[in-house]
């Protein structure tokens, strides 16, 4: 029996390789609301010295921390899931969009064909296409290769002067998932 | 209760020095007329309920400089729950007023709900904000402004004002006359010159 040893990277877990990305790009502020996907990640940047993290207590606040954040040159991420996600149409089209503010969030992709859960049906169909709709940016993270260009991600997004949707996909939390 | 000249005029005062977060409305029209201040007052004319959201990520980012954000009852209402946010980030640095008249006035003074009854700085001290307080005179207000500015935590003064002058043209005061993306650049090229800090990147985005 051999042992093959892994690379770092792939040693390593999900929410550490994303939290060195954005520490690697200058990011040190998170504001974030739990959904079941994303507390692995929240967790990683409340222990993580290098970034703030900032509970919130509804989404949209995200919104409103990261502009400021941004105004005040100062590197941020938003964390939330889906719901929340599409509790901030208005803040995103007429804060976000509207005044050409660049913001990067991860928000979970709930609901699809692997997930019986009656309350997150509708963000898997409405979620994405909403955001395609008011204009943002979005990018899916379905793969683990993906997340080692997430910090030039997050500096290139900045070009479109509007927010970026990182959508954390089934695939990417469990590699034996069939859909995204 | 103080009239609307009584309250800008006294926050205006204080207000030197600090970068300031203004909510749309009434709030921002009044202030823009007023003080014609572009490069240090970011104008929130969106997002409304969310401008004390802006003032903390700003406040976060610039812990070295005072942030006032000027919001109103009818924006505040629709996020009460935020105070639960500022007090567990306990900002130093941020420093929150309310102008409370208990009507929407750029609406032309249409009820706010429950306004009679809705005891704000109450709610954020149940919220476990220490420094929250109501004035209804110049006095008040002139004192609380002066002590929340050098406290260095977090502090909410809630301003009992006049509801709009009926008497005042429809269109009047106006907007300030920028657009968005405009506002963005003007102030974000001011928190470059003042912090040293770069906002916009090597390619000005």
């Amino acid at each position: 029996m051999s042992i093959v040893e892994q690379p770092p990277e792939a040693a390593a877990s999900i929410e550490t390789l994303i939290v060195e990305q954005l520490v690697s790009v200058g990011v040190s502020l998170a504001a974030y609301l739990p959904d079941n996907w994303v507390v692995p990640l929240i967790e990683q940047v409340k222990g993580d010295s290098r970034i703030d993290a900032v509970a919130v207590a509804r989404e949209p606040e995200i919104v409103g921390i990261c502009a400021g954040a941004y105004l005040g040159g100062r590197r941020a991420v938003g964390i939330m899931g889906a719901t929340g996600f599409l509790t901030c149409i208005s803040e995103l089209s007429t804060l976000g969009r509207r005044f050409q503010l660049p913001m990067f969030l991860f928000v979970s992709n709930r609901g699809g064909p692997y997930e019986p859960t009656v309350h997150h049906e509708t963000q898997w169909r409405v979620a994405r296409p909403v955001a395609d709709a008011i204009g943002l940016m979005s990018i899916v993270l379905d793969r683990r290769e993906k997340l080692s260009q997430l910090g030039r991600a997050y500096e290139s997004l900045r070009l479109h002067k509007r927010p970026c949707v990182a959508w954390i996909t089934k695939s990417l939390l469990d590699d034996t998932a069939s859909w995204e | 209760m103080l009239t609307v000249d009584e309250y800008f005029d006294t926050v205006i005062e204080h207000s030197t020095g600090a970068l300031v977060v203004c909510a749309l409305g009434i709030t921002n029209w009044e202030w823009w007329e007023r003080t014609r201040r572009k490069e240090d007052c970011f104008h929130v004319n969106a997002a409304m309920g969310y401008a004390a959201s802006v003032g903390l990520g700003l406040a976060l980012a610039v812990p070295e400089h005072t942030v006032l954000v000027l919001d109103s009852d009818g924006g505040l209402t629709m996020n009460l729950s935020g105070f639960t946010t500022l007090a567990a980030a306990k900002p130093k640095n941020l420093v929150h007023v309310v102008a409370n008249n208990r009507c929407y006035g750029s609406l032309g003074g249409t009820a706010l709900v429950n306004s009679a009854q809705t005891d704000y700085a109450a709610a954020a001290r149940a919220c476990g904000i220490e420094h929250a307080v109501n004035v209804e005179t110049v006095e008040q207000l002139d004192s609380a402004l002066r002590e929340t500015f050098s406290r260095g935590t977090y502090g909410l003064v809630v301003a009992d004002i006049e509801g709009p002058d009926a008497t005042r043209p429809a269109d009047a005061p106006l907007p300030m006359p920028y657009e968005a993306s405009e506002m963005k650049y003007i102030f974000g090229r001011y928190v470059e010159q003042l912090t040293g800090r770069s906002v916009f990147g090597k390619l000005g985005f």
